[in-house]
């Protein structure tokens, strides 16, 4: 691990997260690369490299996360278009369960919640 | 197009990002550069790369050719290492319990899988390292044999008694009376024995295992979290067995709640016990 990854910590959150950001991404439409790294890149400091969101993509094809079409585009070559699984599907409905929970009691601890503590039963 | 496939700058960051590849190997270095030269081709046409500035911004978004094989290389398989200095995409979890759920399982409802399934159990309860040695004492000496073992005794206390009926029959042939007799060849319990059993080989366990898998939870909580490599089986990693148990793990119910869904719970394990007993000893009268 290179000093300056250390010291940012979001480097490493970024990392376990932004599948997921993919995956949400992809419940509403079909993407092809290109349009799902600039939607990411909508929302500020999801993406730090672009390029890493294709081998990220790659691995989800492989874990079965996402299935690839190719598509003709109007003008050039055709497009290999992303769409989520049901086992993408079912990852994600995991992690947002999960990240709700992560949050609000990283929230809670910080101080920057809105005033709802951490449950536990 | 054409200016993506002859401009120096891309032509230089693909061979780049080409020979920083190399070791994915053959299939997943074509599909990134595919991916990449791809992008590369869709913000031309899209009009966002124009000149040699946009060109250069786009590249700098798209990140050292490092990196991006760095982020390639991490993809779970755990072969291989990280020379290019980037940290694994790692997330953490909790450790898990399923050695210990699982051994819980087969004591109570694995049981019914006669003997076997209370060997596996205690054998899974011993290679537990979340119990202590008096509790995996009181796992293994409180299921002798587990409730389907119960349900066995039961079967046999019941099934031993044989009865039989004659007819004495009158100079005419008509019955004037019928004679039964019950022939009991085995043995049957007294009903105080047979509660008692009842609550030892039923009851018990299913208490009993409640208790150890809450106290394997704690512990387990109480353990570093292990890190788990994005892969590609991904967040997949309940079993049948740990989605049965998950009752007893989640966080979103009480502990008040979680003992009374386990005594519903027991309950249904229970009364079919309860109804093949008293269907067998019905069978028998």
């Amino acid at each position: 691990m290179e000093p300056g990854e250390a010291q940012n910590p979001l480097t490493q959150l970024r990392r376990g997260v932004i599948e997921y950001c993919v995956l949400a991404l992809l419940t509403a439409e079909e993407l092809y690369g290109f349009d799902l790294v600039k939607r990411l890149g909508e929302s500020e400091g999801l993406v730090t490299s672009e390029g890493t969101i294709y081998p990220l993509l790659s691995r989800m094809r492989r874990a079965g996360w996402v299935t690839t079409t190719w598509r003709e585009s109007e003008s050039g070559p055709p497009r290999r278009y992303y769409a989520i699984t049901r086992s993408g599907q079912h990852a994600l409905d995991g992690f947002t369960t999960e990240w709700r929970r992560f949050r609000d009691s990283v929230d809670a601890v910080l101080g920057t919640g809105e005033g709802h503590g951490v449950h536990r039963g | 197009m054409e200016f993506t496939v002859v401009d120096p700058l891309v032509e230089d960051y693909l061979r780049r990002l080409d020979a920083a590849a190399y070791p994915l190997g053959d299939d997943r270095r074509g599909e990134l550069m595919a991916g990449i030269r791809e992008h590369i081709e869709a913000a031309v046409e899209s009009g966002e790369v124009h000149d040699e500035v946009s060109l250069r911004a786009l590249l700098d978004r798209l990140g050292d050719p490092e990196e991006i094989v760095a982020a390639a290389r991490d993809d779970g398989s755990g072969a291989t290492p990280y020379p290019l200095g980037a940290p694994a995409a790692v997330t953490y979890r909790r450790a898990g319990i399923g050695l210990e759920i699982t051994a819980a399982l087969f004591l109570t409802v694995g049981s019914v899988l006669l003997v076997v399934g209370w060997l596996v159990g205690v054998v899974l309860v011993w290679s537990s390292r979340r119990w202590t040695v008096g509790e995996k004492l009181i796992a293994t000496l409180v299921f002798p044999g587990g409730p389907a073992a119960a349900l066995v005794l039961a079967g046999i206390g019941a099934g031993v008694t044989s009865c039989g009926s004659s007819s004495v029959l009158d100079a005419n042939g008509d019955v004037v009376d019928v004679q039964s007799s019950c022939v009991s060849s085995g043995w049957s319990l007294p009903p105080w024995l047979g509660l008692t059993l009842f609550v030892a080989w039923v009851i018990v366990p299913i208490l009993v295992a409640g208790v150890l898998v809450m106290r394997a939870r704690r512990r387990a909580d109480a353990e570093p979290l292990v890190p788990v490599t994005v892969s590609p089986r991904g967040t997949t990693r309940w079993g049948g067995l740990e989605i049965a148990a998950v009752l007893l793990l989640s966080d979103q119910w009480t502990r008040t709640e979680k003992w009374i869904a386990t005594a519903i719970g027991s309950l249904v394990l229970v009364v079919p016990i309860v109804a093949v007993v008293g269907l067998l000893s019905f069978r028998s009268l």
